[in-house]
């Protein structure tokens, strides 16, 4: 298991001494945390089996809130914007005549 | 769907439990104020796997805009995958919307790179993306699979 990244719901059920379906059911009931590939695909990394494991995986609690004021960061800073369309700048150009 | 800054705040810190019960390193997460009266945060989340060149990324930001008295909408966002193992990049983005809309019809773009800065086309179009979770958990699946991103199969927006 050590070389492994991921395990899949079969490898933790034999980890766990337990059938796929349980594996299922405490992925489904979120109790085991996996990555849902697809439809019917999970993966589980192996730090989150660990986690699981011994007992540590944490409980959502709410972020702080920041008591100062920041200035606005912009999303997407440094990605080139798309070019104007062709049909764009027609519909812009008979606008403005 | 409008929240409260206190219902953001706890939906922050679901997305940086969830990715740190998933084994990623994550800086406790702070719900940042703007000067514009917006509220949004960015987090890091170091995945875990093999560090060389480095460990895979998720980034994810918002920024939520004032629909009310304490109530925000989520306006903007970026989830970001760079996957510096696999040494390619995946991305949902959300921002500069109205020139979006006006020089290609849509709201939402992507980025995708089966190789890590040599993309084929720098936005595909893209749907909206519902909320941090389904980015996240889709660029987590992305990231779990050694196959293609599939970036050929997208819309390039040129």
């Amino acid at each position: 298991m050590q070389d492994k990244q991921f395990l899949s719901p079969n490898d933790v059920a034999s980890e766990l001494s337990v059938s796929a379906s349980t594996v299922l059911r405490l992925i489904h009931e979120q109790r085991l945390p996996a990555i849902r590939v697809s439809e019917r695909i999970y993966r589980i990394p192996v730090a989150a089996f660990e986690k699981y494991k011994a007992g540590a995986l944490e409980s959502p609690s709410p972020a702080r809130i920041s008591p100062e004021i920041s200035k606005r960061p912009r999303i997407g800073a440094g990605e080139s914007m798309p070019e104007a369309a062709e049909t764009t700048d027609a519909v812009a150009r008979v606008r403005s005549a | 769907m409008s929240e409260s800054l206190q219902q953001v705040a706890s939906y922050l810190g679901g997305l940086a439990v969830h990715l740190r019960n998933l084994g990623a390193e994550v800086p406790e997460p702070w719900l940042e104020r703007y000067d514009t009266g917006e509220i949004g945060f960015a987090i890091a989340a170091e995945l875990a796997g093999p560090e060389a060149p480095k460990s895979a990324v998720i980034t994810a930001e918002e920024i939520w805009n004032p629909v009310g008295a304490d109530r925000y909408e989520r306006a903007e966002y970026g989830y970001d995958l760079i996957d510096y193992p696999a040494n390619r990049r995946r991305a949902f983005h959300m921002h500069d919307v109205s020139a979006y809309l006006a020089r290609r019809g849509v709201t939402a773009h992507e980025h995708c790179e089966e190789l890590l800065g040599k993309p084929t086309c720098d936005h595909y179009l893209g749907f909206p993306v519902y909320s941090g979770y389904e980015g996240l958990n889709t660029l987590l699946a992305c990231w779990s699979d050694p196959g293609p991103l599939g970036c050929a199969r997208l819309r390039c927006a040129r």
